[in-house]
């Protein structure tokens, strides 16, 4: 059990990619720490970087605030599950799952008895007790994966390094996997980073994330934080599915003016106002609305409601998002099927403000409300 | 049946070539031995003798020690090709890029024909002006003549041969290590197994059917040895080096015996092929097992 501290991690590839770019973040002692980004982000480097398989140019990584940075990967205690699996093709499952407890330095914490006990009970908590005396060659990918999350969590190790653990199995496994995952790691209390490129993953399993992007930090905190006050417009647009609706808009005295149609003003907060009259100077404000903010509602001719013409309804059983065009925009919109419109029909928006994120045009910034 | 024309025309010059200094041959061989077939005896001029050739073989003293003295040179030959190539493997492995500038250079001994290695393992190894040979003989280690001692004959062919083939084996294990996955050596250093480990377990699993497909082309070489040993000994003090292969040129084209010398050819041919089965189902028996 440990608290992690990264700070100042730099890595480059070859000289040329700069896979890390001044990454820091602390996962606290027994915490759930999700690391959330896109492909290409960095999230193996850095799970890379924290169990010291390949050492970052620059920054340090701490255990408990002891230095471990240039301790080697044993030293430290971490356990780690490849997302490439890394099985030892040559042994059985069962080898594998073994190969760990009968390191050197851990020889002596287990008996014959308990340590069989512990692989038995870790394949059959992972759907592969049957499995135990094949070899990886034989067993499917959703499989080995298992088996490779399987050999980080026979150990009782300082914390969990875990790199897409899940990211291979099918839909409904991958379910299941994520409720046993966030119950081991309660029962057990043992600090976990768990990198996915899913963010409803990482949503439901954290209790404090990082969302990285090419090698940068582009926030860190709780799952509420990011998703209800992202601070750029990245992480806005890729936490939430579907993706927060971004447009440019215009302030005009105590009202908002959005490119969908001009005559419509929607009416701003005292505070709102005074925050975005300041940043009229600025290069322009974007508006940011999640899909479920905005309201749908049936044509009225209501003149001071956004007018929109829906384009496609994409049922997903009990919502349903709607692409409509607004003017030349187009928006998303989510809600619960059986309010839908049909395809074709003219409705009326329903957007407000106080729901809504602003952010500036040049930095990507989010503009904090007071 | 078009197809199979086609086919068949790209096939042609190979087995066409196959079948003249393959097949053919093979087969006069195969046909000469069940005859008396001598330059040197006017009454044995190719006649029928049905299984005589044979017959003698079996009772001859001299076939069976050929073959001890070939198994005597192949065992620790192929043993000592096989460790010194996977250390200098591994070494070459591990070491910076740069030096593996040194492969090509590491190569030569396995360059040269076998005649010419035989050569320089002789001047190397003589007592009056060899490199080896006149530190041996002074520190009295060996107090005769090496090659032309019953005691050192075999094992200084034996070395010879090693240092000829050894980088061999040792490039076919270094490509081998270069392309093996990192992931699991990435994984063996977070479960915390040591150097030992690492190797038993991760790298020779890994490597093993490099090794297997090296040491199988090395036996079936070996077995065949004559030009160092022709060049070196002759087969000499004696026949102490007299290995299979140079007993069957002698009976050949030496007594011009060639109806005898036809069926040594093809009882060492049998021979070969049960071993080189025997041993390729044995090496190969563990990845198999796992393909089950």
């Amino acid at each position: 059990m440990a608290k992690i501290t990264v700070r100042g991690l730099c890595k480059q590839y070859d000289g040329k990619v700069q896979a890390l770019k001044d990454v820091s973040f602390e996962c606290q002692d027994g915490e759930f720490f999700c690391l959330l980004g896109p492909s290409g982000a960095g999230k193996s480097t850095t799970i890379k970087a924290i169990g010291g398989i390949e050492p970052a140019d620059k920054g340090q990584v701490l255990l408990d605030d002891q230095d471990v940075t240039d301790m080697h990967p044993w030293e430290r205690d971490l356990a780690v599950a490849f997302e490439t699996y890394a099985l030892y093709p040559q042994l059985t499952v069962r080898e594998n799952l073994r190969f760990p407890l009968q390191a050197p330095i851990r020889r002596d914490q287990w008996t014959k008895e308990s340590l069989e006990t512990r692989i038995v009970d870790i394949a059959n908590m992972l759907g592969i007790g049957e499995l135990l005396d094949r070899y990886p060659q034989q067993l499917s990918g959703g499989q080995r994966q298992r088996v490779a999350l399987g050999r980080a969590l026979v150990r009782k190790p300082r914390a969990y390094l875990l790199d897409e653990p899940i990211a291979h199995l099918d839909a409904k496994l991958r379910h299941r996997m994520r409720g046993e995952l966030k119950r081991i790691q309660m029962d057990l209390g043992i600090t976990t980073v768990y990198a996915t490129p899913d963010q409803l993953e990482a949503l439901s399993l954290a209790q404090h994330m990082a969302v990285l992007n090419r090698g940068r930090i582009e926030q860190t905190g709780t799952p509420e934080d990011i998703f209800e006050r992202p601070a750029n417009i990245f992480v806005a647009r890729f936490v939430g599915d579907p993706p927060m609706n971004i447009v440019d808009i215009s302030i005009e005295g105590d009202t908002l003016v959005t490119p969908m149609d001009s005559q419509v003003r929607l009416p701003l907060t005292e505070g709102l106002a005074g925050l975005l009259s300041r940043q009229t100077g600025a290069k322009g404000i974007k508006l940011g609305i999640r899909p479920k903010d905005i309201q749908v509602l049936p044509e009225t001719g209501d003149q001071t409601l956004l007018k929109a013409e829906v384009q496609q309804v994409q049922v997903l059983g009990e919502t349903s998002v709607l692409t409509m065009k607004a003017g030349a925009t187009d928006l998303r919109a989510k809600l619960a099927t059986e309010l839908a419109p049909a395809r074709g029909a003219n409705v009326r928006l329903l957007i407000d403000t106080a729901k809504c994120h602003f952010f500036d045009s040049a930095t990507q910034l989010r503009l904090e409300q007071p | 049946m078009k197809s199979t024309r086609f086919v068949w025309s790209w096939i042609l010059p190979a087995f066409l070539l196959f079948l003249i200094i393959g097949i053919i041959p093979f087969l006069v061989a195969g046909s000469y031995s069940f005859r008396a077939y001598s330059f040197t005896d006017s009454t044995a001029k190719g006649q029928f003798i049905g299984l005589n050739n044979y017959r003698r073989l079996v009772v001859d003293p001299d076939f069976y020690h050929s073959f001890a003295v070939t198994f005597k040179y192949i065992i620790p030959a192929i043993l000592g090709q096989g460790i010194l190539g996977l250390g200098v493997a591994l070494l070459m492995s591990s070491a910076a890029r740069r030096m593996r500038l040194l492969v090509p250079i590491m190569l030569l001994p396995t360059l040269l024909t076998p005649v010419v290695i035989g050569l320089v393992g002789l001047l190397t190894l003589n007592p009056d002006f060899g490199v080896l040979g006149i530190p041996l003989f002074k520190s009295g280690l060996v107090k005769e003549a090496m090659l032309g001692s019953a005691k050192w004959a075999l094992p200084a062919i034996t070395v010879v041969d090693i240092w000829h083939w050894y980088p061999f084996v040792a490039v076919i294990l270094l490509s081998g290590l270069l392309s093996l996955p990192k992931e699991p050596y990435e994984a063996a250093q977070v479960d915390g197994a040591n150097a030992i480990q690492t190797f038993l377990r991760v790298t020779m699993p890994l490597l093993w059917p490099y090794l297997v497909v090296a040491l199988l082309i090395r036996i079936i070489d070996a077995f065949g040895i004559f030009d160092i040993i022709w060049v070196m000994t002759r087969g000499g003090p004696g026949t102490v080096t007299e290995a299979i292969s140079v007993y069957a040129y002698r009976n050949t084209f030496r007594y011009w015996n060639l109806g005898y010398g036809s069926a040594m050819v093809m009882v060492i041919y049998v021979i070969m092929e049960i071993a080189v089965e025997i041993l390729y189902n044995a090496l190969t028996r563990r990845a198999s097992a796992e393909q089950v």
